[in-house]
């Protein structure tokens, strides 16, 4: 599904934030992200959301090297990989309804599909019911949660998550790897950037090692 | 390589369509909504719009007015006869009869001295002035329009040259000159108020631009999700375009609107202003082909200043 080769990149000004990375994650794989800040992490998801282009080697998505996309064709690359945040970037004038439904308006679904997907991912995600709130008005945990109905509800077959569980508690935290790991049953291929080596080991998935720009460990 | 392009899912274009005029329509009521909810920024920046654009919109009206006037003046070949003081009017009128049977002159009007004298006491506010007169100091005065062969300078010269001969006329007055004058005039003021349109033309431009520059930054958050959850370039333009085009749309409607109200306040005076000069003129109201014109100027001036903000703004973002 995601395939790094021989990636590096180097930002203007000299300093290089990823130096020869090499991995693979199969379709339907689960896996962490881990390494200090300035390790590389942000860089190798901006990478893999094309919001960064490596300066060497390959990004391979779905057999697609989106490092070499034309402009024009990024967008839609884009809608293969749902994307959660640690701060969310949800719309705080918009509902939860509104919110969730971004990425189907921008898809041109029609309204009764909208509708009937935004309110399956609001289901998978508890949230149910408070279609019509806005975020502001609802509690972290709940609005990480919105995030996450967001990043799936164009059903892709890939998450990518940035410390989605940073601000939360560690119940709270706990739910929401239980969410991520209810999608990868499903088929999804999940890669969840995080430092909560605790409960990264709890979880057991594998987990990839980034320092000072290099994959140290890619095996977990 | 050609696995690249296929790899991306498009959506079809029977999809495409109905998919797009939904979005349209969507992103339409949307950017009213966006107003609704700020009007009185919105209407500061439609009132700087309508403004700027009334200025040279009202002047090309002024200008169309006093075309038709200088039109409706219809002394474009008619050439006044003076005659000298002694002149009864009985001589006058032999005068004007022979006048009348010549060929070159279509027809000669005789006005007495009495009757444009009351006239003059009528309608100049001197009256009581021209009470004091012992005499007439008015000549009596025969208007001629040659046929309609005579309408070049050189015919005309020659037909004036003709009657200053005549012992009985002290002055010919052409009244060609001042018509010809009047017309350079408003031709010179015509290629002013193309100028001052160009100007404020790019005024409008400017003010469309900085105010969705404002928005712009007010939304970028909004902006960068749209982008992350795979937005394309025209999805994120399309809500400022339709914001220019409200801006464009609204400016140069409330342009006309002002430019109207305007000739309807001075037409007032300016027709009891023409009736001193015995003229039923009224001024004319801007012709609904000109706004309709107007109005689709300023839209377009609205969807360009957007256009190149936000275009410029998203070039600077990708990669």
């Amino acid at each position: 599904m995601l395939q790094f080769l021989n990636v590096s990149k180097r930002y203007p000004g000299g300093a290089d934030a990823l130096k020869n990375v090499n991995f693979e994650l199969q379709k339907g794989e689960m896996a962490f992200l881990t390494g200090h800040s300035g390790a590389g992490k942000s860089t190798l998801l901006k990478l893999i959301a094309i919001l960064e282009r490596s300066t060497q080697g390959q990004v391979m998505l779905d057999n697609q090297n989106i490092g070499r996309l034309s402009k024009r064709n990024v967008p839609y690359a884009r809608r293969k990989i749902g994307m959660i945040f640690q701060d969310h970037r949800l719309l705080h004038d918009r509902t939860v309804f509104d919110n969730v439904a971004l990425p189907l308006i921008i898809a041109g679904l029609d309204r009764h599909e909208i509708q009937r997907r935004v309110r399956a991912a609001l289901d998978k995600v508890n949230l149910l019911g408070k279609e019509q709130r806005y975020p502001i008005t609802l509690s972290g945990g709940e609005q990480q949660r919105i995030g996450i109905a967001r990043a799936v509800v164009n059903r892709p077959p890939m998450i990518l998550a940035d410390e989605p569980t940073g601000n939360l508690d560690p119940a709270l935290s706990e739910e929401i790897m239980q969410l991520f790991e209810q999608f990868n049953q499903v088929g999804v291929t999940v890669l969840v950037a995080s430092h909560d080596i605790a409960l990264i080991q709890r979880m057991g998935y594998r987990t990839l090692q980034l320092s000072k720009g290099e994959m140290v460990n890619n095996h977990g | 390589m050609a696995s690249r392009r296929s790899n991306i899912q498009r959506p079809s274009l029977s999809f495409n369509l109905r998919a797009y005029l939904l979005i349209h329509l969507h992103t339409f009521f949307a950017s009213l909504g966006r107003f609704s909810r700020a009007p009185f920024n919105f209407m500061m920046t439609v009132s700087v719009i309508a403004i700027t654009l009334s200025l040279p919109s009202g002047l090309l009206v002024s200008i169309n007015n006093f075309k038709s006037l200088s039109g409706q003046v219809d002394l474009n070949n008619n050439i006044s006869l003076f005659l000298n003081q002694s002149v009864s009017l009985e001589q006058a009128s032999q005068l004007n009869d022979s006048l009348n049977n010549n060929e070159k002159i279509m027809q000669a009007v005789l006005i007495d001295n009495k009757a444009a004298l009351d006239e003059f006491r009528q309608y100049s506010g001197f009256g009581s002035a021209i009470n004091a007169l012992d005499t007439n100091p008015l000549p009596h005065v025969i208007q001629i329009s040659p046929i309609a062969s005579f309408n070049n300078q050189a015919a005309l010269s020659s037909l004036v040259d003709e009657l200053k001969q005549h012992s009985d006329i002290e002055l010919v007055q052409m009244d060609m000159g001042w018509l010809d004058r009047l017309n350079g005039i408003l031709n010179i003021a015509q290629r002013g108020v193309s100028i001052i349109t160009i100007l404020l033309g790019f005024a409008v431009l400017l003010i469309v631009s900085n105010t969705i520059r404002l928005e712009l930054q007010s939304r970028r958050d909004e902006i960068d999700i749209t982008r992350l959850v795979g937005a394309t370039r025209s999805f994120i333009m399309r809500p400022f375009i339709y914001s220019g085009f409200w801006y464009g749309f609204l400016g140069g409607v409330f342009a006309c609107i002002l430019v109207n109200l305007a000739i309807w306040l001075i037409d007032g005076p300016a027709s009891s202003l023409a009736n001193l000069y015995n003229s039923a003129f009224n001024l004319a109201f801007m012709p609904f082909s000109h706004a309709i014109l107007w109005i689709l100027f300023s839209i377009f001036l609205g969807i360009s200043g957007s256009w190149i903000v936000v275009s410029r703004y998203l070039t600077e973002l990708e990669n």
